[in-house]
């Protein structure tokens, strides 16, 4: 069964037909080019999924790495394959906490604003 | 995430403009620029003020877009924003007192409602139109704005202007009311000088 046309509302259509009031189009380029210039992107929230997923990701290389070197059989400890690795995966967790730091910082300078 | 589907054109753009891309920027502009106005006119009165509320509403969108949790549409939220501004701009506190008058006397022009408004449209609609709707007080203006313009329900006006729902209904039903008879007398008085 066909739905029953709502029967057209007379002054509804006029309203919408002539009810609104345009802007000049001096002001609407003006508008435009406030909005696009004053509007501040966030690269630390842009990436918040990502992030995660990036977090996940580089959980799961350390877990490769570790696997790595167990199979490398732990009791033959090479002073040369410590090193390096340790001091990737510090370097990592400073790299890390400098984003971090960035992001915040971005984010109270916005707020500031 | 590029397996995420948008619901609607809107809410690509709006990711789009969460990401900082212009082209989503450019389109919540254009889509919202003239309604956004219309309101802001309908509660400051003047052109200027309407401008400056208008840009002080979008900047201030803009810059907490990323707090807009999508609970209600885009663009309440934004009406939301442009009464707010414009009720500052006019230094009128949020809290918007109802008024109960009798309206009795705009019940005479129910009656001969379709004829008088196809007439009209053979007229200056617009302008008409504008005089008429500027009799009714502002908050009628910017409800039957919302209402039959903006396509907006009265539970959206009610989130818009923070008044009830009960209290939205009847104003739009007395406005309306109003705005009808104020059409005929203009529609009246315009045949007359012809």
């Amino acid at each position: 069964m066909k739905p029953k046309p709502k029967e057209l509302d007379p002054l509804k259509e006029l309203l919408k037909e002539h009810g609104a009031i345009a802007p000049s189009e001096g002001f609407s380029l003006r508008l435009m080019n406030a909005v696009v210039t004053s509007y501040k992107f966030s690269y630390s929230k842009q990436y918040r999924k990502q992030e995660r997923l990036g977090k996940w990701i580089i959980l799961v290389l350390i877990a490769c790495s570790l696997l790595i070197f167990v199979e490398l059989k732990p009791s033959i400890l090479v002073l040369e394959m410590i090193f390096p690795v340790f001091s990737f995966a510090v370097g990592l967790v400073i790299l890390i906490f400098m984003l971090k730091k960035i992001g915040k910082l971005n984010h109270n300078s916005e707020r500031s604003l | 995430m590029i397996f995420k589907k948008h619901r609607n054109l809107g809410d690509h753009y709006l990711d789009s403009a969460l990401r900082g891309e212009r082209k989503g920027l450019e389109y919540l502009v254009n889509a919202y620029r003239d309604m956004a106005y219309t309101i802001a006119v309908r509660i400051v009165g003047n052109h200027e003020d309407a401008e400056e509320v208008v840009q002080d509403s979008f900047l201030k969108a803009f810059k907490y877009l990323d707090r807009f949790k999508r609970a209600s549409k885009f663009s309440t939220w934004l009406y939301r924003i442009i009464y707010n501004t414009a009720l500052t701009k006019i230094g009128v506190k949020n809290n918007v007192t109802l008024e109960l008058e009798d309206d009795n006397e705009y019940t005479e022009y129910v009656s001969d409602e379709g004829s008088a408004l196809q007439r009209l449209a053979n007229a200056d609609r617009k302008k008409y139109l504008g005089i008429a709707i500027e009799k009714l007080k502002k908050e009628d203006q910017l409800i039957i704005t919302l209402h039959y313009i903006a396509d907006k329900s009265i539970a959206e006006i009610t989130e818009i202007m923070g008044m009830k729902s009960s209290a939205i209904k009847m104003r739009l039903l007395r406005s309306r009311k109003q705005l009808e008879g104020e059409l005929k007398r203009l529609l009246k008085n315009e045949i007359k000088e012809l």
